[in-house]
């Protein structure tokens, strides 16, 4: 069916509720996934400074 | 303060209030997505269907304003070689990419019980997809380089190249009028559902300036990491 059809000459109301909470079920995880990455890549990132300052400090 | 640091070219960044930054924007979302579902009422054609909408469009736009920043860093990283503007358009690649993947996802969601199908060949959905596939091989690029001024100096170029699409992409739905709707404007909405929209776009737009923010600093910490250490094996081994 065409968008045109669809939308031109009328058509059922369309209530899928599933549909609406999959889409936010999945823009929640790809938002939350995303921070954890982020955080993970901070901490590691300071700990590879630390150690850096560390052995800096040694010489 | 030792040799080392005095060699790194630039301080490691401060969270500061960042992360204080990234709980109201979270926060935030919450609320702009319970105030959009519940003043919203279902659309005529489209039913509650509408409502995936506050999240797919925000996150095309904020792509958009992620690409549009990937342009201007990698532009000034051309003219002045500075390898923060390099890390600042990387992260705002990153983070682009990763809502053009959302918009993506999300289109295909309302599209299944709204056209009937997952996906279609559209202008839109096609030069979305494609711009998608840039960026994921310019995330790829910088991957596989290993060299800090080769890869700053190819991504940059491949960053431009990508950027220049965006306005096909936006464009896309009145130069090949095919299955996707060209863009709605305030005056063609019923005003709650612009409210939300807004709402959304703002919520995405913070926590996109979060992610990119986070990003760098992580990329930017790991870079003086790499210097000082660098520095620190170099001091070592002259007085060896």
């Amino acid at each position: 069916m065409s968008c045109k059809r669809l939308f031109l000459e009328g058509h059922p109301v369309v209530s899928n509720v599933y549909f609406v909470v999959g889409a936010y079920a999945v823009s929640w995880i790809v938002l939350l996934a995303y921070l954890f990455r982020v955080q993970s890549l901070l901490r590691r990132s300071r700990a590879a400074l630390a150690h850096a300052r560390s052995a800096g400090g040694a010489t | 303060m030792t040799s080392a640091v005095a060699n790194s070219p630039f301080e490691a960044p401060k969270s500061g209030r960042w992360l204080l930054f990234g709980w109201l924007a979270f926060a935030y979302l919450i609320a702009a997505q319970a105030i959009s579902i519940a003043i919203s009422p279902p659309d005529r054609d489209m039913g509650d269907l509408q409502k995936i909408l506050y999240i797919h469009v925000p996150a095309a736009w904020n792509m958009g304003i992620c690409y549009f920043l990937v342009a201007i860093y990698s532009m000034r990283y051309l003219w002045k070689r500075d390898e923060r503007d390099d890390l600042k358009a990387a992260a705002a690649a990153e983070v682009g990419t990763l809502l053009n993947g959302l918009t993506l996802v999300l289109g295909m969601i309302w599209g299944r019980p709204t056209w009937g199908v997952w996906w279609a060949w559209d202008a839109r959905l096609t030069s979305t997809l494609v711009m998608f596939l840039i960026f994921a091989g310019y995330l790829a690029l910088r991957a596989f380089v290993d060299e800090p001024e080769r890869r700053a100096q190819w991504s940059a170029a491949a960053g431009l190249f990508g950027a220049i699409n965006y306005p096909i992409v936006y464009m896309s739905v009145r130069w090949w009028r095919t299955l996707h709707q060209v863009q709605s404007t305030p005056d063609t909405l019923d005003p709650s559902y612009a409210l939300s929209l807004r709402l959304n776009a703002f919520a995405i737009l913070f926590i996109a300036i979060f992610f990119i923010r986070r990003r760098y600093e992580a990329a930017l910490t790991e870079r003086v990491a790499e210097h000082e250490l660098q520095a620190a094996v170099l001091g070592g081994s002259s007085r060896g």
